[in-house]
């Protein structure tokens, strides 16, 4: 049934790449209050960038992350500056509008590159078998890759000016612009390094799942159970949050694989009726 | 004067006295009572599917159109029911006699199993969760392949009727029942305290109300509605499967039809059916679908973004300051989530 050695490999590998993706979606809900469901697309647009340059350029690892980063980038920011700055009072508009865009976004893909799955190898191939299980090098490359921008990101935000500007912004927008913080480039930053990671967690996501026009569904799913679980607004959460649903993911898929993401959502709506704030949720921020 | 007439009359709907509610209602069900004579038999179709959007959007209506929560699971509910009686007529050959008011039952009971979790919710989480629980339905539905025939879904559903005349009168008057019985709510304890609970349902609470017996009447007669939908989807289709009465994108679009034809307005949410429908139906020979589609949720965004009121609302604003009418003034429609 559930292989504990497994679990405990795949889990662990896979919860940092969770992490990088849920970390994006947090940083825009702490400094905008809005939960941006284009997140998940980000993915999506990452890893047809890969795709493409693969595709047309053949198999180079570096070009093709530089093209699924360089593309969530731009994704973010479009969604930002070109939908979201203009209705981010009000929340409930933000959600449709980007759930919408989501949508179209899914609609424009398969006009443009039809709604057949494509596979292709990851960045990098071949697996090696630890403690019995086998674990595609990609995977290891994605817990690698996740770690070091988490942990860059926490340097960034405690170490430096521009981070106690985002820090600043998160806590009180108002007070953040009185103190001289440029509150219009922390909000391009934070939507920057969203689009940046979630990109990034393309790269590596669309090697293991296949790259189709309807895969932004789990990533956003997976965000949002997350981030919610987690507590919106809590960095700290956002990566505890994604062990438990990365492991409980992995649990899930050993005993049946069709039931990928219920798990996740399972547990997000098991904490919106037990604990709504998060298990690291400050106050929320409105 | 007629279109002074007009703009008064849809300039604020809760203010106008019985008499003109009535006279305006009763024009519409006598356009719909001829327009079928007027077309020719493909429109008629179109005009019967019109009909069965409408009840999906009148049944979002109950919930969605005067409170704070956005509901995304109409397709789950609509997919209860006709899944419902689809599988109880093809698997087991019930009499639809049977399987139809079983098939209202089955939604009633999901939208209980949705809502009731996510009715102490607010806004954007009880949004959330009623998307999620479609997501899953879905998978469901396609993974229980030999009860609902997966991703091809049942076919040979028989249907009550193939008149398409009487299909179209059929659909038609319970569009009309429905909205009368949305009005009569409305205008009831039940419909003042339903406003009363958009205002501020800690107000509403502080009074001795309970909102959540309330809520629970508007979410067991949405998914009622929606049932009633279902069960005329399925059979008049003759066919049940994910991609007529379960996926998402079809909450999606009763949403955005919804809310072009302006939140809360009975008359607006048949009147955004009808242009989702027949816009579609004209657009088909000359668009792809993923175009159409993408089309059509450019314009959700778009109306959204710009006047979450709806768009008919905001063109009647505009035209009753422009016809110097004083109607009621923009309510500035708070949609972001309070408590």
């Amino acid at each position: 049934m559930i292989d504990v050695v497994e679990l405990l490999i795949l889990g662990t590998l896979t919860s940092a790449l969770y992490a990088l993706l849920a970390i994006g979606f947090t940083l825009v809900y702490a400094i905008a209050g809005i939960e941006n469901l284009t997140h998940g697309t980000y993915v999506m647009v990452g890893a047809y960038g890969m795709y493409l340059v693969t595709e047309f350029v053949g198999h180079s690892p570096v070009l093709q992350v530089v093209a699924a980063v360089g593309v969530g980038v731009a994704a973010g920011v479009l969604t930002w500056k070109g939908l979201v700055e203009h209705i981010i009072d009000n929340p409930v508009a933000v959600f449709m509008v980007t759930l919408l865009v989501a949508i179209a976004a899914e609609q424009s893909f398969i006009a443009i590159f039809s709604a057949d799955p494509k596979l292709f190898p990851g960045v990098v191939s071949g697996s090696i078998r630890v403690a019995g299980t086998t674990v595609p090098w990609n995977l290891i490359a994605a817990f690698v890759v996740s770690w070091a921008c988490l942990f860059g990101l926490i340097v960034l935000i405690k170490r430096t000016h521009v981070g106690r500007s985002i820090i600043a912004v998160a806590q009180n927008r108002r007070s953040a612009e009185l103190s001289g913080v440029n509150t219009d480039r922390v909000y391009l930053l934070v939507w920057i390094i969203s689009g940046a990671f979630a990109g990034l967690v393309g790269v590596f996501y669309g090697s293991y799942a296949t790259v189709e026009p309807h895969m932004w569904v789990f990533p956003l799913i997976y965000s949002f159970s997350i981030v919610i679980v987690g507590g919106l607004g809590s960095l700290t959460g956002t990566v505890v949050a994604a062990h438990i649903i990365g492991f409980a993911e992995i649990a899930t898929i050993q005993i049946d694989p069709r039931f990928r993401g219920v798990s996740a959502l399972v547990i997000l709506i098991l904490i919106m009726l037990v604990k709504p704030t998060g298990l690291f949720g400050r106050e929320e921020l409105e | 004067m007629v279109w002074t007439y007009v703009t008064r009359l849809a300039a604020n709907t809760e203010d106008l006295s019985k008499r003109d509610y009535l006279l305006g209602w009763a024009l519409i069900a006598a356009g719909m009572a001829v327009l079928p004579w007027l077309v020719s038999d493909f429109w008629v179709h179109m005009l019967v599917m019109a009909n069965i959007f409408a009840l999906f959007t009148l049944s979002w209506n109950f919930i969605s159109g005067h409170t704070n929560y956005i509901s995304f699971g109409q397709s789950f509910l609509i997919g209860a029911a006709g899944y419902t009686t689809g599988i109880l007529t093809v698997k087991f050959a019930f009499p639809m006699v049977l399987s139809a008011p079983l098939g209202i039952v089955f939604a009633i009971i999901a939208g209980l199993l949705m809502f009731v979790p996510a009715i102490r919710l607010r806004g954007v989480y009880f949004t959330f969760v009623t998307l999620a629980v479609t997501i899953i339905a879905e998978s469901v539905v396609i993974q229980q392949s030999e009860w609902t025939g997966g991703t091809m879904g049942l076919a040979g559903v028989p249907g009550f009727t193939s008149n398409l005349f009487v299909n179209y009168y059929l659909t038609a008057l319970f569009v009309l029942l429905v909205a009368i019985l949305y009005w009569l709510l409305m205008r009831s304890d039940l419909g003042t305290i339903v406003r009363m609970i958009r205002e501020s349902e800690e107000l509403a609470e502080n009074s001795g109300i309970q909102p959540f017996k309330f809520k629970l009447a508007i979410f067991v007669l949405s998914a009622m509605v929606a049932g009633i939908g279902g069960i005329f989807q399925v059979h008049y289709l003759q066919t049940v499967s994910i991609d007529t009465v379960l996926y998402l994108i079809l909450s999606i679009n009763i949403v955005i039809a919804a809310v072009i034809g302006g939140r809360g307005s009975t008359a607006g949410a048949i009147g955004g059916a009808y242009f989702f429908i027949l816009s579609d139906a004209v657009l088909q020979p000359f668009l792809s679908t993923p175009v159409r589609q993408a089309i059509y949720f450019s314009l959700g965004i778009v109306i959204i973004a710009l006047s979450p009121k709806g768009l008919v609302p905001r063109i009647i604003d505009i035209a009753t300051s422009m016809s110097g009418v004083r109607g009621e003034s923009v309510d500035g429609e708070e949609t972001a989530p309070h408590e």
